[in-house]
């Protein structure tokens, strides 16, 4: 039993607007922490010290990068599916959104490993710190999409699952998935390409 | 069929729209690369690649997201939460002198 | 439903009623602020005499730090909570939240919070950092025991909790509205309470962030808060005052939406302009974001960075301004009664108004480094938030409680609780004023007698007391007027909004017919056409199917509390990551009960 709402849009997805207003400050603050330590970073002169440009690999994050934004791609067209009640395209897009999610948290992975081995841990300086706080909190609101992509594909296979009546659900998490991605836009110019600044 | 018609447009806007999204990353990517010869690249590296970042983060935002076709009340939520959002990063930027006046 | 005791602790365990959240709300607020008010009488008695040694050192810092914490976070947030939980639905013609277990589920995580941060009273383990757990003096090198990350790990869970409920009622009030209810139809307090939930939203984040790098410095080793290795204290003040600046606004709105109705009522007026007050409400919330460094004019951000602030929290006033004579006209020419609520609500404007002043001395950087860390600046807040939170949501209490109890308050207990309250909050704060002027620090467990402080801080230990026993006729007051109080009709005060519609208590449904709204004060005009009786029966007959009750909100937030404790474990062994898998174990339950919540139908099949 749904109410109809004042403004005719359901609920679900207004309060997930109000989210993405609130996470816009989450991230902000992420961001600004970032900014602000590798600026005091550049002011030491340390030769140990390790810094962005030393450890930034721009050629494979732009591979994941390319990676996440196809991923929002997959969302559109898995939604576009279920909207036209075309079980079929939902299903595989909606997988392979989440399996774009997951090869770009294996992409991650890769390079927190790669990271430390160079020496740069969690402990090693501010720049560091600052970098997996953020980049770990993007990849932990990732891992929280996949999840919740394959519960929605899996559910699909059971009774209770109306094409008609959960679309709505669908394309509240895809508002989720393409705000992670955005966000990510943004990290990609600000922690990546802003390294390679002449 | 009319509904399978409009699916199939639907699905050529979005790839359309992802094919333009992987481009301008295409051209972020290589930007760096291309300082190196053409001088007056040089100086404008920071703002555009912010600007081409933002027009990415609004087409994703607009389109995908679908907030151009969506009400008033949500485009003012997240206008007003990112305007915010910026604010309150440039406000720190200048606090902190990461960025000079 | 069944009888029995053990059924009514699940009923209310499961409950997803937002009558009945708000009344869990209001009484676990009312139970800390029994505990913050205690610990405010400790700190007066320890200053009622030059060199006394009742309660010194840590032992002081852990009574300030917890009594700030304690009445913020724990008595005037969740007290503005439940008649956000109460109150909104009924006064929008909604018969619920737009997510009822979730509401349910913000008051289970707030509860957890609460306990966390008491839990740590019990290891002797206090916070000892101030309510602001300034870096460094959080930070494990000057904090080594538990009592920061007990401090942290509950603030970030309420501030969960606080977060999660902004967004409820964010789209509650925008979306859940009855039929002709626009923006500018809306009752003050819904307005206020919609402002307050965007602050809420796009503040917490902020000490979201900047709580997780303390709890990084402190649990995993980093560096942010540690000048020694490069990390930068004065961001902390900066992330804090982020959030701490509409924190205030996040306090003081909601009993300014509170005293809007209540004067209206009284004066038997409509509010003076309704919509000004309306923006002045939105230009507040508004300004409250762009003033935050004024907490910081002695930090040394330059003159530019202190002028430019100085002058944004200058004109905070104006709209503040014009809120209260907006207050004053309503009462202007009106026929006034003097019931308890009205006595709070004015009690308020005057109160609010001596704090307000002293809010704008602080707005002048050069006076202001007068005034830092003296308790000049802790007579201001007081005023501002006892004169005038604490005014208001009385004036609210007193005003709303037959509705939410069916029983009238005893008036002369309440007003003489009302000329308590006021003569002792007027000789404590006061009194601060003047010792604080004449150079006594704020946050020092003692002075010497040659001082000279004596006098006042005798003066102001005797206004507390004074205050304590208003709070304990207060407490009587509801006992007595619960166990022998006369019946409540529907509309005890000749009220203007909709909640006044229907019987009191309200029925579980709020509304059997979903009322359609034509103007402002719309319920008003309406009993003026056909009479109240007429209403009542018109709003109160057929049985309405209301959403079924959840195990999972409690489940989950039980779920959730193993993860502060694996955490709280963890920094006292940090080389066994082990511990940490009980938080992880926390995460997976958290997640498992949320997937079987979100799979739980609302209502009955």
């Amino acid at each position: 039993m749904t109410h109809e709402t004042t403004t005719g849009i359901d609920n679900r997805k207004m309060a997930l607007w109000v989210m993405i207003g609130s996470e816009c400050m989450l991230f902000g603050s992420l961001i600004i922490n970032y900014l602000i330590q590798v600026h005091q970073i550049a002011g030491v002169e340390n030769p140990d010290l390790i810094r962005p440009a030393q450890v930034i690999n721009v050629p494979v994050t732009s591979l994941s990068t390319f990676v996440l934004l196809m991923s929002s791609l997959a969302m559109v067209l898995s939604l576009n599916g279920l909207q036209h009640g075309d079980i079929a395209q939902f299903r595989k897009w909606c997988f392979g959104t989440a399996g774009l999610g997951a090869i770009f948290l294996g992409f991650q992975a890769y390079e927190f490993t790669e990271f430390y081995w160079e020496g740069l841990g969690l402990t090693a300086n501010n720049f560091g710190a600052a970098f997996f706080l953020l980049t770990g909190t993007h990849g932990a609101h990732v891992l929280v999409g996949v999840i919740w992509l394959l519960i929605m594909g899996g559910w699909s296979y059971r009774t209770s699952f109306q094409s008609e009546h959960h679309s709505i659900l669908l394309e509240v998490a895809g508002l989720y998935w393409h705000f992670v991605d955005v966000i990510w836009i943004i990290i990609f110019t600000v922690v990546y390409l802003f390294v390679l600044a002449p | 069929m009319e509904k399978a018609a409009t699916k199939h447009e639907k699905n050529i806007v979005y790839i359309k729209i992802a094919v333009l999204l992987a481009v301008i990353t295409a051209i972020e990517v290589a930007y760096p690369y291309l300082t190196e010869d053409i001088k007056g690249l040089h100086q404008l590296y920071m703002p555009i690649l912010g600007g081409l970042s933002a027009i990415k983060f609004f087409i994703v935002v607009a389109y995908y997201m679908h907030l151009k076709f969506d009400p008033a009340v949500l485009k003012r939520i997240f206008a007003f939460s990112l305007s915010l959002a910026v604010l309150f990063v440039s406000a720190l930027l200048l606090l902190f002198e990461v960025v000079e006046f | 439903m069944t009888t029995g005791s053990k059924s009514i602790i699940l009923s209310w365990l499961t409950t997803a009623d937002h009558k009945r959240i708000g009344i869990m709300y209001m009484v676990t607020a009312l139970f800390f602020l029994v505990i913050g008010g205690g610990e405010a009488l400790l700190i007066r008695m320890q200053l009622f005499y030059p060199n006394n040694d009742l309660l010194v050192g840590m032992k002081f810092n852990a009574a300030f730090t917890m009594h700030g914490t304690t009445m913020i976070f724990l008595v005037v947030m969740p007290l503005n909570a439940a008649f956000f939980n109460y109150l909104i639905p009924l006064m929008i013609g909604a018969r619920d939240v737009a997510f009822p277990r979730l509401n349910a589920f913000t008051f289970w995580i707030f509860l957890l919070g609460g306990i966390l941060l008491h839990v740590s009273f019990f290891m002797g383990q206090t916070p000892a950092t101030g309510w602001f757990g300034y870096a460094n003096l959080s930070t494990k090198h000057f904090l080594p025991d538990m009592g920061a990350d007990f401090w942290g790990l509950s603030v970030q869970i309420l501030g969960l909790s606080t977060l999660i409920a902004s967004v409820n009622f964010f789209v509650t009030i925008i979306n859940m509205r009855a039929k002709g209810m626009s923006l500018f139809r809306m009752p003050l307090f819904v307005w206020t309470t919609l402002v307050t939930q965007l602050l809420i939203f796009l503040s917490f984040p902020v000490i979201t962030i900047a709580l997780l790098m303390l709890m990084f410095d402190r649990t995993f080793g980093t560096n942010f808060f540690n000048p020694d290795m490069g990390g930068n204290v004065v961001l902390w003040q900066h992330l804090f005052w982020v959030f701490g600046h509409p924190e205030v606004y996040i306090l003081i709105l909601p009993p300014m939406g509170i005293i809007s109705e209540v004067l209206p009522t009284f004066s038997k007026k409509p509010l003076f302009g309704y919509t000004v007050v309306i923006y002045s409400t939105c230009a507040l919330a508004l300004m409250g974001f762009t003033v935050w460094a004024h907490h910081m004019f002695t930090v040394g951000m330059g003159n530019w960075t202190n002028l430019v602030f100085s002058m944004a929290t200058m004109m905070i006033a104006v709209p503040t301004g014009v809120k209260i004579f907006n207050w004053l006209f309503t009462m202007w020419g009106g026929s006034i009664r003097f019931t308890s609520p009205m006595l709070y609500a004015m009690g308020f404007i005057l109160m609010f108004t001596i704090g307000g002043l002293t809010g704008v001395m602080h707005a002048s950087p050069p006076i202001d480094a007068q005034h830092q860390d003296s308790y000049f600046v802790v007579g201001h807040f007081h005023y501002v938030l006892i004169g005038g939170a604490i005014m208001g949501i009385m004036a609210g209490f007193h005003y709303w409680f037959p509705k939410m109890f069916g029983k009238m308050l005893s008036e002369p207990l309440a007003i003489t609780q009302f000329i308590l309250l006021t003569i002792g909050l007027n000789m404590t704060f006061m009194s601060m004023h003047f010792v604080g002027l004449e150079g006594m620090p704020r946050r020092v467990f003692t002075y010497s007698a040659e001082q000279g402080w004596t006098f006042w801080n005798q003066i102001a230990t005797y206004g507390a007391f004074v205050q304590g026993l208003g709070f304990l006729l207060f407490f009587y007051n509801i006992w007595r007027s619960l166990r022998y109080g006369e019946d409540a009709s529907a509309d005890p005060w000749d009220a203007r909004t909709l909640e006044w519609s229907i019987s009191s208590p309200p029925p579980e449904f709020n509304f059997a017919v979903e009322p359609i709204i034509e103007r402002t004060d719309d319920f008003w005009y309406k009993k003026q056409k056909i009479g109240a009786r007429a209403i009542e029966q018109l709003t109160g007959k057929e049985q309405v199917s209301v959403p079924k009750g959840s195990y999972y909100p409690f489940l989950a937030t039980l779920a959730l509390s193993l993860i502060p404790v694996g955490f709280l474990i963890f920094t006292q062994n940090q080389d066994q990551y082990s511990i940490l898998l009980i938080s992880a174990l926390g995460g997976g339950l958290l997640f498992y009960f949320l997937v079987k919540w979100a799979f739980e139908p609302l209502f009955e099949e």
